[in-house]
Parts: C-alpha cells; structure tokens; sequence
C-alpha cells in the first residue's frame, strides 16, 4: 500500500459497512512519529467530517480533556495481512455519521488517528496529519441509455436519458445538440384482455422527422427527452405502460456506426 | 410573597436560555397577507430520484414551457383567503384543484401556506422557502410519488411572487 488512509470498498455504498483505513507507517507528520515506532497501537479514529455532532456514543472523545481521551467505541482494528502498522474502523457511513448518503458523497470523510491520549494541554501531540478522503459512489450498472428517476410512472413526469459522455462507440462520441435522436418503443398491456402490443411514435429511419424525439443536450453532455409516458405515447384508456424500449441514433443516418450499439429496456412502475 | 415568585422565577433561569427564546413576530398579519396574496410563478422544477444513492436530481423547468403555447404553473394567494391555480396551457396541475382555500400553519410565525378543497379537505401544503420581507422570496411546493412505502421520487417546485 503506497498511500497513508483509505475506503475499502473503493467506490463504496455508504449505506453498508465500509472500512476506513490508515497505514500509520505512511504518515507524513512530526507527530505521528511515535506512533510509527509503537505498531501495537491501539490507535483511535478521530473524525470530523462529514458530521462531528453524533450522538453521544460516537462522539471522539470524552470528559474535561477529550483529546486525552478517546471513545473505545472508536478503537481501530489492526490489519496486519495490509501491513505491519496498518488500522482500519468499520461503520455504516450514514448511521455512524447519522446523514444521508448523498452528504457523505458530497462532504467526503475528514479523520486522523491518534492514541486513546493523544497528548496536548502542554504536552506533544500525538496524532497523523488530517486525512479527507473524497468519497465516490459505486458506479451505476444502468448503461449509458437510462431512465431518469429510475422508477417510470406512466402519468408522472420522466427523463430518458442518453449518457453520451459515457459513449464506447467512438463515432457517436460528443455529438452536438440537435444530433441525437431517440426510437423508442413502449409496450403495453390491455388490462382486461391482457394482451400486449407496441406504440412506435417513428420508425427507426424517420425518427429525425417527429421533432418530439429529439433530444435535448444538457450541461453535463448528457442528451434527454422529458415526458409523461402516457400522454407521448397516446396510450388508450383500458392499457397500461409495461416497458419502454430505447436506442440512440444520428440525426443524419448513414451507417450502424450512427447508432449506439445499446438498445434498453426500461420497465414501468415500481421494481 | 406571591408577588415575588415572577422575579424568583426569572431570577433562576440560566443565561443561555435567553439565546432559545423565539422573538416577537417580525411583520404583523396583514403585512403577511399583503406579502403572501398575489400570483405565484414555477421558477425551476426538480425531480429527484428518492431511490438513488446521490439522490439523482433532474431539472424539468424546461419540460413546462417547452411546448408553443405552454404556461409556467402558477398559483395566486387572495387575500379573503382562497386562492387559483392556472391551469391554462400549464402541462401539469401540481395542485389537483383550480380553486380552494389557504391559510399559515402558524400566523405569526408561518414556515408553510395549507391548502385544502372548497369542502376544507387538505390537499398540500407550500413551504416558504426565503424570508418573506427580501427580495426574492420563494415558496417551494414538494411532493412525492411513493413505491409502497418507500420514497420513489420527489417533485421540488420553486414559486417566485410575480
């Protein structure tokens, strides 16, 4: 390990456990010195970030002095298959720090790890340096053609969206506004009958002719097309929105490679 | 001695809790009204995914007047205590009804305006979302759409007073 602390897993889902980690060996500050020469610890987490208000038996410290005294509850557990002075804390992110977790993605996780005393009030301090990790959500296993929320309602507003950022395909690569054009599919379903049938608003090469299926760029280079399902695809009363199936084109259409080669399904109503 | 016990009362309370007293109301009721009565326009429409990690969240603003034609969805505040929503050429009605009647959830100290039908069943509520008396302020209409019991998504709607 060539780095001093760090989340494992990398990329992780704060709402489940998630160890954060030091390797007091790589510290880089005076005092930390000690701590290096004594890999027995035990050491303690001391975190600030992304909420130092816990309750009280998270918090870091306690009584007159708490820098003297760390929280047993925060004790770190050595690693030694990582290294011989390598520590690490295991908490759910979000019910340790009592946040969501789109605060810990935003805030990242600010620590330092130190003895149960870590010295001060006239004495040396005893702790590493201050470590903030940025935390990184897991990456999305959703495609680059996707909904938005991802739970599609036929009478509520939704967002299909095409992560051209995230495009494999070179030649669809950073397309212009007004050059992508969605042939979408829903399927849908007799509620009596329970037939299914489809609702095609353009066949794939007219899909350029329905100016409704031309998708909006957005800052990020994302491409989307806002709509409530059952208004753009004119389902009839007596039928409900089963999937909608979605692919990407060129506005100019030439060959395959003006298409991404990643065609969805998205389902309707709760998963 | 009856006569003393407001002093000794006062004379044991601790010095912070002054800090946790909540001070007189900064405008009277018909300041209020006259603040809050008026048409109310979408500012920005927000549409977060409850069911994402990052809480996902997509601007619809231009989904509401994309549309040749389409209107803004907005809401007017009368001051006898109804109020309208607009519903001509707006793309969704938030707001279920085209009339009904308001009022604060507290009158001194209102943090959201109560709607509810002509027979006085609620229908939602809006937060005001800014100081009332500065420049801009802001109401903020929210609702939520549920998968059981579990959040699925969640409108956030801005007003601004026009």
């Amino acid at each position: 390990m060539g780095q001093a602390a760090w989340v494992e897993p990398e990329n992780p889902d704060v709402t489940k456990t998630v160890r954060i980690y030091c390797n007091v060996a790589k510290a880089t500050s005076a005092s930390a010195d000690v701590m290096k020469s004594n890999p027995d610890g035990p050491f303690y987490i001391w975190t600030w970030n992304p909420n130092e208000a816990r309750v009280d038996s998270l918090l870091n410290g306690s009584g007159d002095k708490p820098w003297k005294n760390s929280n047993e509850t925060l004790r770190m557990t050595k690693d030694p298959d990582k290294g011989a002075n390598v520590w690490y804390y295991e908490m759910v992110p979000v019910s340790f720090y009592g946040v969501d977790a789109n605060t810990v993605y935003a805030k990242g996780i600010s620590f330092l790890v130190k003895p149960k005393d870590g010295g001060g009030y006239g004495d040396p301090d005893s702790k590493t340096e201050d470590f903030n990790l940025p935390i990184t959500p897991p990456k999305l296993n959703r495609g680059i053609v996707y909904a938005v929320p991802g739970t599609i309602f036929e009478n509520e507003i939704t967002s299909l969206v095409y992560d051209n950022p995230q495009e494999p395909k070179t030649t669809m690569q950073n397309l212009p506004d007004g050059e992508a054009y969605m042939h979408i599919i829903a399927t849908i379903e007799d509620t009596t009958t329970q037939v299914r049938s489809s609702i095609e608003p353009a066949k794939f090469f007219k899909v350029q002719e329905n100016p409704k299926l031309q998708m909006k760029k957005m800052t990020d280079g994302r491409f989307k097309i806002t709509m409530i399902p059952r208004r753009f695809f004119n389902i009839p009363n007596g039928s409900r929105l089963v999937d909608i199936e979605a692919t990407v084109r060129k506005k100019t259409y030439n060959s395959s490679d003006d298409q991404t080669n990643e065609k969805n399904k998205l389902k309707a109503g709760c998963q | 001695m009856l006569c003393l016990l407001p002093f000794i009362w006062s004379a044991c309370e601790k010095p912070y809790d002054e800090d946790k007293k909540i001070g007189p109301p900064l405008y009277s009721s018909d300041q209020l009204l006259t603040i809050i009565s008026g048409k109310w326009q979408m500012q920005t429409a927000m549409q977060v995914d409850e069911k994402s990690l990052t809480k996902e969240t997509m601007d619809i603003t231009d989904f509401f007047t994309q549309e040749p034609g389409s209107n803004a969805p907005s809401i007017v505040f009368k001051t006898d205590y109804t109020f309208t929503a607009d519903t001509a050429g707006v793309v969704v009605n938030y707001f279920g009804i085209t009339s009904g009647k308001w009022s604060f959830d507290d009158p001194a100290y209102p943090t959201k305006i109560n709607l509810s039908d002509a027979n006085n069943q609620a229908i939602g509520s809006i937060s005001i979302g800014t100081n009332l008396l500065g420049a801009n302020p802001k109401l903020l209409y929210t609702k939520t759409s549920m998968c059981g019991s579990d959040k699925a998504f969640t409108f956030n709607i801005d007003f601004l007073k026009k």
